[in-house]
């Protein structure tokens, strides 16, 4: 079985060296959900981030804010 | 490939382009020592981090849509109306992958992701020790593959509209890529807000304290290794320019197909840095950051018409934007309030229109492109509204390149940086709370980034002799 490059008996008719040559607008939707995928797992990682600084900081004494001015 | 000369200019050709990438890639460890340095010691994993991913980020999605843009839309909407979907440039090209009729598309594609990184690496620093890395990395898709790429389109190519019809002439990227980049920083900026402790009750500035200068001062070292490979992948390295017919013409050509010498821009490339390093540091007393800073303002300065400037004009146009963004950067921080930690905006941003600006007065007159066979570039029908020379092609004037540099700056970047960044602050993907904030965003690693400093190293050595009953 070859998903791609079989023989190098005819160079000049070379063209593509990759497996399953034709899929490209398959591997385009796969690189597609890589990202939305990736943008997912990121917001969802870092609200949890967040959260877990959130409870650390809610149990340590009141850092002296008053002299800081918050921005938001 | 049919004969050796072909064999040998493509195989060089392949192989300069790929070296501009491992060059530029410098860029991004200056950029991460860089800002790493200069955030404090609780922000440290949290500011390396979100500057690392915007090189991932950013080169998928140029896969996906950012290097088509740069393709598809240079005729667009002026010279013509049609996008076309066969550029070879698609996500779904045979020739983005190994394809042994083609030699050129992968190492200039990813000559170009590495531009589209370094564009959103630029914003990455400004906001530092308050901006979330999920709504950094959705702006970094805009800034990385869109602000930049379509501003490049029209007129950073030779078939580019902006080039063919104003004569627009920007060879190193001054108003193309820093001036969107700085000025969506800008608006992105002013949606933020300045780090808490920034600035006093009475509107003063504090200076907050950096952790590490060294790192600072190297990791600009490493960005302007890495500004060369920049420069290097603008050129077209070896090509025949000469017309149809004629005797050939082997030559180095700016990305506008007029035939340079890399000899010349080594020298501009140097002077530019030589004239931004000494103003600054002579304008600011000695003071180390903006004396690196200033090897970049120089260059960015000087980057639209370093190929063809004399070293000496390279050095004074380096000069005077050096002392304009060291200007307004003061400026602006005091009258505005605005908190940029890295000095993106002045160093990017300010250069970046000032260089578009000044080479179009400095270079008036210059044919803005060079058709011919070899480099693919042809002359589009009414080409040079603000006038051609006598072979009838575009010539370079201030008018274009001051309205070229103006739709840059205002319509890739101020306006659409700070729409995207009130849309993140609306869906609460902006900027983390000020608990947050204060205590660190590096959460619980914190103790962790220096363990020598934090006690945690100690605590860990107690346990170990302990252990060892000593």
């Amino acid at each position: 079985m070859s998903t791609g490059l079989s023989s190098l008996s005819k160079l000049p008719e070379l063209t593509t060296l990759y497996p399953f040559a034709g899929a490209e607008y398959v591997y385009t939707l796969i690189l597609l959900g890589f990202i939305v995928v990736f943008f997912m797992w990121q917001t969802a990682m870092e609200q949890l981030h967040i959260k877990k600084i959130m409870g650390e900081a809610k149990s340590e004494p009141a850092p002296s804010a008053a002299a800081f001015a918050p921005a938001e | 490939m049919a004969n050796e000369t072909t064999a040998l200019t493509t195989l060089f050709t392949e192989f300069y382009f790929f070296m501009t990438i491992v060059l530029m890639f410098f860029i991004h460890v200056g950029f991460c020592m860089y800002e790493v340095g200069v955030s404090r010691t609780k922000n440290l994993q949290h500011t390396l981090l979100k500057n690392t991913m915007a090189i991932p980020v950013v080169g998928l999605v140029f896969l996906l849509f950012g290097m088509w843009f740069y393709i598809a839309l240079q005729a667009w909407p002026v010279g013509s109306t049609a996008v076309s979907f066969e550029t070879g440039f698609e996500p779904w090209s045979q020739k983005l992958a190994p394809n042994i009729t083609d030699r050129i598309s992968g190492v200039f594609w990813a000559a170009f992701a590495l531009f589209g990184m370094t564009a959103a690496s630029i914003v990455s620093g400004s906001i530092i020790e308050r901006a979330k890395t999920t709504g950094f990395l959705i702006f970094a898709v805009y800034v990385g593959a869109v602000s930049w790429v379509i501003p490049a389109a029209w007129g950073w190519a030779g078939n580019g509209w902006m080039v063919q019809y104003l004569g627009f002439h920007d060879q190193y990227c001054s108003a193309v890529l820093h001036a969107p980049a700085g000025f969506a920083t800008l608006g992105l900026l002013l949606a933020l807000g300045p780090r808490i402790g920034k600035f006093g009750p009475a509107g003063e500035v504090r200076e907050i304290p950096i952790h590490n200068p060294w790192m600072v001062t190297l990791g600009i070292f490493l960005i302007f290794i890495g500004f060369f490979g920049f420069y290097a992948a603008c050129h077209i390295p070896i090509v025949n320019v000469a017309a149809e017919g004629a005797p050939a013409f082997w030559t180095a050509t700016n990305i506008y197909g007029v035939p340079i010498t890399l000899s010349g821009v080594t020298l501009n490339f140097l002077f530019a840095l030589f004239g931004g390093m000494i103003t600054a540091y002579l304008i600011s007393g000695g003071n180390s950051f903006w004396t690196y800073s200033g090897g970049l303002t120089g260059l960015i300065s000087a980057s639209a018409g370093n190929d063809f400037y004399h070293p000496i004009l390279a050095l004074i146009i380096a000069s005077a934007g050096t002392v304009l963004a060291y200007t307004l950067h003061n400026f602006v921080e005091r009258r505005f309030k605005l908190d940029d930690a890295v000095g993106a905006v002045a160093v990017h941003g300010y250069c970046g229109v000032f260089g578009g600006l000044v080479a179009g007065f400095v270079l008036w007159g210059y044919p803005a492109v060079m058709p011919s066979p070899g480099t693919l570039i042809s002359l589009s029908e009414g080409a040079g509204w603000f006038g051609t020379n006598a072979e009838g092609l575009p010539i370079v004037t201030p008018m274009g390149n001051a309205i070229c540099t103006a739709v840059f700056a205002i319509g890739f970047g101020l306006i659409p940086g700070y729409i995207i960044g009130m849309l993140l602050k609306g869906f609460g993907l902006l900027r983390v709370p000020a608990a947050v904030e204060v205590s660190g965003l590096d959460g619980e690693v914190v103790p962790y980034n220096y363990p020598a400093v934090s006690g945690t190293e100690a605590a860990f050595e107690a346990i170990v002799k302990q252990e060892a009953k000593l």
